[in-house]
C-alpha cells in the first residue's frame, strides 16, 4: 500500500490535534525563568572575566616586556587592545573591531560581544573531543564557542547558532589577533604542529557534516576540507560554502574513520583512526597540506 | 534586560502559544520537552522582542527549529532512518490509525533537519524558500532533505517527484499535493 503526502499531512494533523493546549502562563514563567537564570549567568561570565584581567593585568604591569613577542597576524588587528588600567570597562568593549570583522569574515554581532561573552570553549563535559587550545610563540590557539557558558545559552542571536572558530589570541586572552569562522561546522579539537594548525570536527545527528581545518602558522591561510554527510548534509550544494575566507573544498568522500579525536602525524600525512568496534570504519589519510 | 515581559509579549504567547507548541511537540515528539523548546525560544525571542521585525510568530518559530536541531545535536547517537520500516498490507486500507502510528513512527527516526523539513513544508505548508528561511539553509537543501526524509517514509515516489536535489522542469510545487 503506497503512502502519500496527504497520509503524512493528516498523520502531522492528527497528532498535533491530539496535543493538549500549554498553559500560557506556564509558559511565560518558564521563559521568564530563563533569561533571569541567562542574566545571572552572564554577569558571573563576566565577573569570572573581570577578576583574570585584573589578575593579568598585575602580572602584566611586572613583565611588560613579555608583550613583544606577540606578532599579530594580518593588518587588520588593530583597535580593539585592553588597556590594563581599563580592565572593566574594557572586559565589556566589544571583541574585534568592525575593521577586524570585515578582514576575517566575522559577523559583526559576534564581533560586538565581549570578550568574556565570545571566548568561551566547550565544556570538558561535552563529550571527549580532545584538546582546544595550545600555546605557541605567535599566541594562545584555541577553539571558542560563542555564546555559551556552562551549556547555557548567553546569546539570544541566530548568528551564534552552530557557529565556532579558531582563534589565535594574546597569551592573557586579552586580544584576538586573528579569526576564522566555521558557521555550521563548530570545531571539535585542536592539534598544533611545527608548520600549521590543524582542527576538525566529526558530524553527528544536529550538524552531520565533518570536516578538517589547517592553518599555515607562517601566513595565517586557512584551508578547510568538509566531508560532508551521505544522509544529511547541509553542504549538498557547494555554494553553501561560497563566501567564507579562505579556501573550502567539498569532499563527497563520507569517510568512515573517527574524525571527533586528534589525528596522528604519519610519515606520510595525518592519520585518523577508524572507530575501535564499528566494523566498516577504516582508516583516514590526508595531505597535510592539501587536506586531500 | 528586563524581569517583566516587553510589551505584547503575553498576549502573544496566549494567542500563539499552541500553535508553537504544536510544532515543537511534532519536532520533539514529546509533550515535555516540547514546553521545554517552547519555553527556551520564547526567553530568547523575549531578549530581543522589541528588535524583532515584522513576524514574531515565524520569528520564534524559526529558533523552535534551530533550537530543536541543535539540542539533537547533543542528543543523538546516531539513529538512522530504519530500513525495515513495516509495510501496510491491504487490510490496513482505510485504517487511519495505522498508517498515522506507521508514519509517526517513522518521522521518530529522522535526523533531525529532515524531520523539521518536513514539519514546516507539510504541516505548516510553507514554501521551500520559507522553509529554507526559516531553517536558515539554501533552497536546495530543503529539496534535498525532503528527498531524503520522504524516501525514508517510503511515501509514493510518483507523489513526491519533484522534492528531490535535482529537480526536473516538470518539478513543480502543485505536484507535491
Amino acid at each position: 500500500m503506497k503512502r502519500t503526502l496527504d497520509d503524512l499531512r493528516g498523520a502531522l494533523r492528527e497528532d498535533a490535534d491530539d496535543t493538549a493546549y500549554p498553559d500560557a502562563d506556564a509558559l511565560v514563567a518558564g521563559a521568564r525563568r530563563r533569561v533571569v537564570a541567562t542574566r545571572r549567568r552572564r554577569l558571573a561570565a563576566l565577573g569570572a572575566a573581570t577578576a583574570a584581567v585584573l589578575v593579568v593585568a598585575g602580572v602584566a604591569s611586572t613583565h611588560s616586556t613579555q608583550q613583544g613577542v606577540l606578532r599579530p597576524a594580518g593588518k587588520g588587528t588593530t583597535g580593539t587592545a585592553i588597556s590594563p588600567t581599563s580592565s572593566r570597562t574594557a572586559s565589556l568593549a566589544p571583541s574585534q573591531s568592525a575593521v577586524d570583522a570585515r578582514v576575517y569574515g566575522i559577523d559583526p554581532a559576534i564581533a560586538a560581544l565581549p570578550i568574556a561573552v565570545r571566548v568561551l570553549q566547550p565544556h570538558p563535559a561535552s563529550g571527549p573531543l580532545g584538546t582546544t587550545q595550545t600555546s605557541t610563540p605567535e599566541g594562545l590557539w584555541l577553539v571558542s564557542y560563542p555564546g555559551t557558558f556552562d551549556g547555557a545559552d548567553l546569546g539570544a542571536s541566530p548568528q551564534l547558532a552552530d557557529y565556532g572558530e579558531l582563534l589565535l589570541m594574546t597569551p592573557n586572552r586579552s586580544r584576538i589577533l586573528h579569526a576564522y569562522p566555521f558557521r555550521g561546522l563548530p570545531p571539535q579539537w585542536l592539534l598544533v604542529t611545527p608548520q600549521a594548525v590543524y582542527c576538525g570536527r566529526q558530524g553527528d545527528g544536529g550538524l552531520p557534516d565533518s570536516m578538517v581545518c589547517r592553518v599555515d602558522r607562517s601566513t595565517g591561510e586557512l584551508g578547510v576540507a568538509v566531508f560532508s554527510s551521505a544522509t544529511d548534509s547541509s553542504f549538498g550544494d557547494p555554494r553553501a560554502l561560497a563566501g567564507r575566507p579562505g579556501r573550502w573544498r567539498l569532499d563527497g568522500s563520507h569517510p568512515t574513520a573517527d574524525l571527533q579525536h586528534r589525528p596522528r602525524i604519519a610519515a606520510d600525512g595525518l592519520l585518523f583512526d577508524p572507530y575501535p568496534n564499528q566494523a566498516g570504519s577504516r582508516p583516514l589519510r590526508l595531505d597535510p597540506v592539501t587536506l586531500e | 534586560m528586563r524581569d517583566t515581559p516587553p510589551g505584547g509579549f503575553v498576549d502573544f504567547v496566549i494567542a500563539r502559544g499552541p500553535a508553537l507548541h504544536r510544532t515543537a511537540v511534532l519536532l520533539t515528539r514529546q509533550e515535555e520537552s516540547a514546553e521545554d523548546l517552547v519555553q527556551i525560544a520564547l526567553a530568547k525571542a523575549w531578549q530581543c522582542w522589541d528588535r524583532i521585525d515584522g513576524n514574531h510568530e515565524a520569528y520564534v518559530r524559526r529558533i523552535i527549529v534551530n533550537e530543536f536541531a541543535s539540542a539533537w545535536r547533543r542528543r543523538w547517537r546516531g539513529e538512522l532512518p530504519t530500513a525495515d520500516l513495516p509495510e501496510l498490507t491491504g487490510d490496513d486500507h482505510g485504517d487511519g490509525v495505522s498508517m498515522h502510528q506507521v508514519l509517526m513512527a517513522a518521522l521518530a527516526t529522522l535526523p533531525p533537519r529532515q524531520r523539521a523539513v518536513l514539519v514546516l513544508r507539510f504541516f505548516h505548508d510553507y514554501t521551500e524558500a520559507a522553509t529554507a528561511e526559516a531553517m536558515g539553509i539554501t533552497i536546495g537543501t530543503v529539496k534535498s532533505q525532503t528527498f531524503k526524509a520522504l524516501a525514508a517514509l517510503r511515501i509514493s515516489e510518483e507523489l513526491h517527484e519533484g522534492a528531490g536535489p535535482e529537480p526536473t522542469g516538470s518539478a513543480r510545487e502543485g505536484m507535491l499535493l
